[in-house]
């Protein structure tokens, strides 16, 4: 760890932040895991009480069947070395249907306004 | 396409020579035995309803307006009996029931049907309906804005609309609860104690479950038989290993992933049996920053298949809100929800994919459709909170009239709440801070 002897101020706070060869500070790390915990605790509680997760999932609680089901697949190459576990744009569990939103607005609306 | 080459696992290989593509796998694909009717029914647009097509009258009970009276003994006093879920008779306690709303199979639904309630509503038509009663002879006037039943003033005999009128008060079905109201209180009353620690202190002092009401909500109920197609990209992964990336103490290790990519093509016959969207434009705005009609949507679905055919006698000791949408505005919503079950079937179909699929281009053809209405039980418990800046918010609390699910939106004691959220975060700044120094 470095103690700074510089007087406090903007330029040896960012000297300070700044990257270099020594290890994380773990009071940085302590600080931003609380800030988040803090965060995820009023979200939590946020949803709960104002159920803003709550929907009717239609597209599986809708009695619905197949029939005669085809499909067509063709090798067109391979993408090596991505870094995402998904590949980029996946959208096959997306639901547009849904008519539920807001509920971050909601929240922040609800902060602003109690 | 050129000829494709065999399929990867687990999908069962084709004959590779095919120059058409091969069948889809095996899995989830059909949950009905296979039908002919594809060969024959091509995707076509929907189209407008002819007379003949057009569903019968579902006026039951009497058959007709007037008085709706017990098989047995005649009598016009008829209520829901909820625990049998039978219409009885105050007179005679006989009982019966409207008979349960069939619907055509699905596989032979062709263009556009409508139930002859579900048809276009007429601003202008009257909500006032008068009927000569049929006992006394007195006029009497059901206002359908407010309720489809009235008592004549002089025999006291009660007077039901099950005619369908074209201003959105009389369903084509009607579900009829099955919770008692104190079956609804404890539910709601038992989803309100689990969350009182950040209740909103006014309505901790004012909630009581003896407020809920059982109300009949209109709902569009819409059986679909179309041809899904879907074509996108999808990725198999064949690789994942570890890199190290950084130098010196930051060193750490990192996945990459290696991949095969396809171009994906997916099809096929879709059966939707009761998709329910309300019927009513109010309930339709689910914006959660301005309202909680999220929590009406949330306690569906309800067993559609238990309907009955509309008689007003259910209705007796119950409000009911009658329809405002027709069928038109509702096309939208319908399309794209019948879209995304679609979707959600496909992925039974697309298992290889470890990865995901990109879908580019996703088509649904109707080959015909049926909508309905209905009223569908909610028992209901509302709270106007009112913020320090005048600010109004209406939450509801749901219990679904047949299944029980219970949802709500309790308000928050948001200073209790953001009082204990916000330590854990000054807490972390004051860290942060302190590792400048340290």
């Amino acid at each position: 760890m470095n103690i700074l002897t510089f007087p406090t101020g903007l330029s040896s706070t960012v000297l300070a932040l700044a990257p270099n060869t020594a290890s994380i500070n773990p009071l940085l790390v302590a600080g931003i895991v609380l800030i988040a915990i803090g965060i995820a605790y009023f979200a939590a509680k946020y949803r709960r009480y104002r159920a803003t997760g709550e929907r009717h999932f239609f597209e599986r609680e809708t009695k619905s069947a197949i029939e005669h089901p085809q499909g067509a697949d063709r090798l067109e190459g391979s993408r090596n070395g991505q870094r995402n576990e998904s590949m980029d744009g996946r959208n096959d569990h997306e639901v547009d249907g849904a008519l539920a939103k807001g509920g971050l607005k909601g929240a922040l609306n609800d902060i602003v306004h109690h | 396409m050129t000829t494709p080459p065999a399929p990867p696992e687990p999908q069962p290989a084709g004959d590779a020579t095919q120059a058409t593509p091969p069948s889809a796998p095996a899995g989830p694909a059909s949950d009905t035995p296979s039908q002919d009717a594809p060969a024959q029914a091509q995707a076509q647009p929907a189209q407008p309803i002819t007379e003949q097509q057009q569903a019968h009258a579902t006026g039951i009970g009497s058959g007709a307006s007037g008085i709706g009276k017990c098989p047995n003994c005649g009598s016009s006093d008829v209520a829901l009996d909820i625990p049998s879920g039978e219409l009885r008779c105050n007179y005679c306690r006989g009982r019966f029931s409207a008979p349960i709303y069939q619907d055509r199979d699905i596989h032979e639904l062709r263009g556009l049907e409508v139930g002859s309630a579900a048809g276009d509503i007429i601003p202008s038509a009257d909500v006032l309906v008068t009927f000569k009663c049929p006992a006394c002879g007195a006029e009497v006037v059901v206002d359908t804005a407010h309720a489809l039943q009235a008592r004549c003033h002089w025999c006291r005999n009660t007077l039901s609309v099950n005619e369908q009128i074209p201003n959105g008060a009389v369903p084509d079905a009607i579900l009829p609860f099955r919770l008692t109201k104190e079956q609804a209180q404890a539910k709601i009353q038992e989803y309100v104690d689990k969350r009182k620690f950040f209740a909103n202190r006014r309505f901790l002092q004012e909630f009581t479950a003896d407020n809920v009401i059982g109300v009949y909500l209109p709902y569009m109920v819409v059986d679909s038989f179309c041809h899904a197609a879907f074509q996108g990209e999808g990725e198999h992964e064949t690789r994942r290993y570890y890199v190290t990336v950084g130098s010196g103490n930051s060193q750490h290790e990192e996945a990459r992933y290696d991949a095969d990519v396809y171009a994906v093509a997916r099809e096929f016959d879709l059966l939707v049996d009761d998709l329910t969207v309300e019927a009513k434009a109010e309930y339709l705005d689910q914006d959660m920053s301005r309202n909680t009609n999220n929590i009406i949507n949330a306690i569906m679905p309800f067993p559609t298949e238990q309907a009955v055919h509309f008689d007003a006698n259910y209705l007796r000791g119950f409000n009911c809100e009658k329809r405002d949408a027709n069928i038109e505005e509702l096309r939208p919503l319908v399309e794209t929800q019948t879209r995304d079950i679609a979707r959600y079937r496909a992925t039974g179909l697309i298992d290889f994919y470890d990865r995901g699929v990109r879908w580019e281009q996703t088509t649904v053809q109707p080959y015909g459709e049926k909508w309905k209405t209905a009223y569908l039980p909610v028992w209901l418990y509302s709270y106007l909170e009112t913020k320090k800046d005048g600010q109004k918010l209406l939450h509801y609390v749901a219990c679904n009239g047949v299944t029980g699910e219970t949802v709500g939106s309790v308000p928050l004691h948001m200073s209790k709440l953001l009082g204990i959220a916000v330590l854990p975060v000054i807490l972390g700044l004051a860290c942060m801070v302190a590792s400048i120094f340290i």
